[in-house]
């Protein structure tokens, strides 16, 4: 696609659009780190800035309205994924709600492809630019989810096995931690899970946001988080008006008890981070 | 019995990057490194319940593989025949 394709490059073009300041000292790090020690930060946006986070972006409109020039199943049997050429440009990956089959207790078939867009639009409010931008359409008659295909990633068994993911990209990783926890993704491993410029692409999130037992990539309870990720989740906490139009586009995607869960999860977050500076436990609600 | 996995490439094509088949009791894979590596020591986890499996797991590996990789991005067929 013409624009900067998914994932974004460098963090430091977004500080460009704010502010810089120093973090301030978490409970977590008193005593132990002077100013010296501590990162710059983003401020938080301005208006301008955060109203990019709920418009549609081009990468979107073109997902939802390009004709598709080619369709092409791209695994085995009825309910594999599509891979979808777009007209002048851009490739996406296509799954069809008709193609969802049973998998958990409470994530029931035919929800999936609202949550795969339900997950990018979690990702896209709070800055975490984990999920390709996902759309929801009609192919064909078919109505469905569209990603964006990301050219030339890796999955983690691509990956030279000395390199461990963990030592490797360990903010990425725990920053995927915190999406899937607030998502309450039931389904992430290494099967579902992208690299690209050292950054993470959480791909196949369809399996998120009912309660069923969640599985994460790798776990962080107690640990710092890298303070951009805690930035990103503050900033989130202090934008009321973005919170309210997350909920409601949440709310024509998602059951409202589902939405109410997510939300008291992102409480659970805020109170830990506020208090103790890490993140112990999070419940489904 | 075997199964192939398949990379999906940037023009919407699949290339194949491993194979696994059974072997007596266990699964042996190969093809492309270091993916074969990988898989064959971290092995994958159970669609149903999320348990590690492993190739010496054998046919239970095999029949897992398509659950596993299901994203687009990579791909397991079915457990084929050997004919």
């Amino acid at each position: 696609m013409s624009e900067k394709s998914f994932p974004l490059g460098d963090a430091k073009e977004k500080e460009t659009e704010v502010g810089i300041a120093h973090a301030p000292v978490l409970p977590s790090e008193r005593g132990t780190k002077s100013d010296a020690d501590r990162l710059p930060i983003a401020l938080p946006e301005t208006e301008g800035a955060r109203s990019t986070r709920t418009t549609e972006t081009p990468i979107e409109g073109t997902l939802k309205e390009r004709p598709p020039t080619s369709r092409r199943r791209i695994g085995w049997g009825s309910t594999s994924p599509e891979f979808l050429q777009l007209q002048d440009d851009g490739a996406s990956v296509f799954k069809p709600k008709d193609n969802e089959v049973d998998l958990r207790d409470n994530v029931r078939p035919g929800t999936f492809y609202k949550r795969e867009r339900a997950a990018y639009l979690v990702s896209k409010f709070l800055g975490f630019e984990l999920v390709p931008p996902t759309v929801i359409r009609e192919v064909d008659g078919q109505i469905g989810s569209v990603q964006q295909f990301v050219e030339d990633a890796k999955g983690p068994y691509e990956i030279p096995s000395g390199a461990k993911l963990l030592d490797r990209w360990p903010e990425e990783l725990m920053r995927l931690w915190l999406f899937d926890l607030i998502i309450w993704n039931s389904d992430r491993h290494d099967g579902n899970l992208l690299f690209k410029n050292d950054r993470a692409c959480a791909i196949d999130n369809g399996l998120s946001f009912g309660n069923d037992k969640p599985r994460l990539y790798s776990e962080y309870p107690g640990r710092a988080l890298p303070q951009g990720t805690v930035n990103q989740v503050r900033e989130f906490f202090s934008w009321e008006h973005g919170q309210r139009i997350l909920e409601d586009l949440l709310c024509e995607l998602l059951p409202k008890e589902e939405v109410q869960a997510f939300f008291s999860r992102l409480e659970q977050i805020k109170k830990q981070l506020l208090e103790v500076g890490v993140i112990e436990k999070v419940e489904y609600s | 019995m075997h199964v192939e996995i398949y990379k999906l490439q940037n023009d919407g094509s699949q290339r194949m990057i491993a194979s696994c088949r059974l072997a007596g009791e266990a699964a042996e894979c190969s093809g492309e490194e270091p993916f074969v590596t990988n898989l064959m020591v971290e092995g994958i986890r159970a669609h149903a319940d999320g348990v590690p499996l492993f190739p010496a797991e054998g046919r239970r590996f095999l029949e897992e593989l398509k659950y596993f990789f299901t994203s687009g991005y990579m791909n397991a067929s079915d457990v084929l025949s050997d004919e």
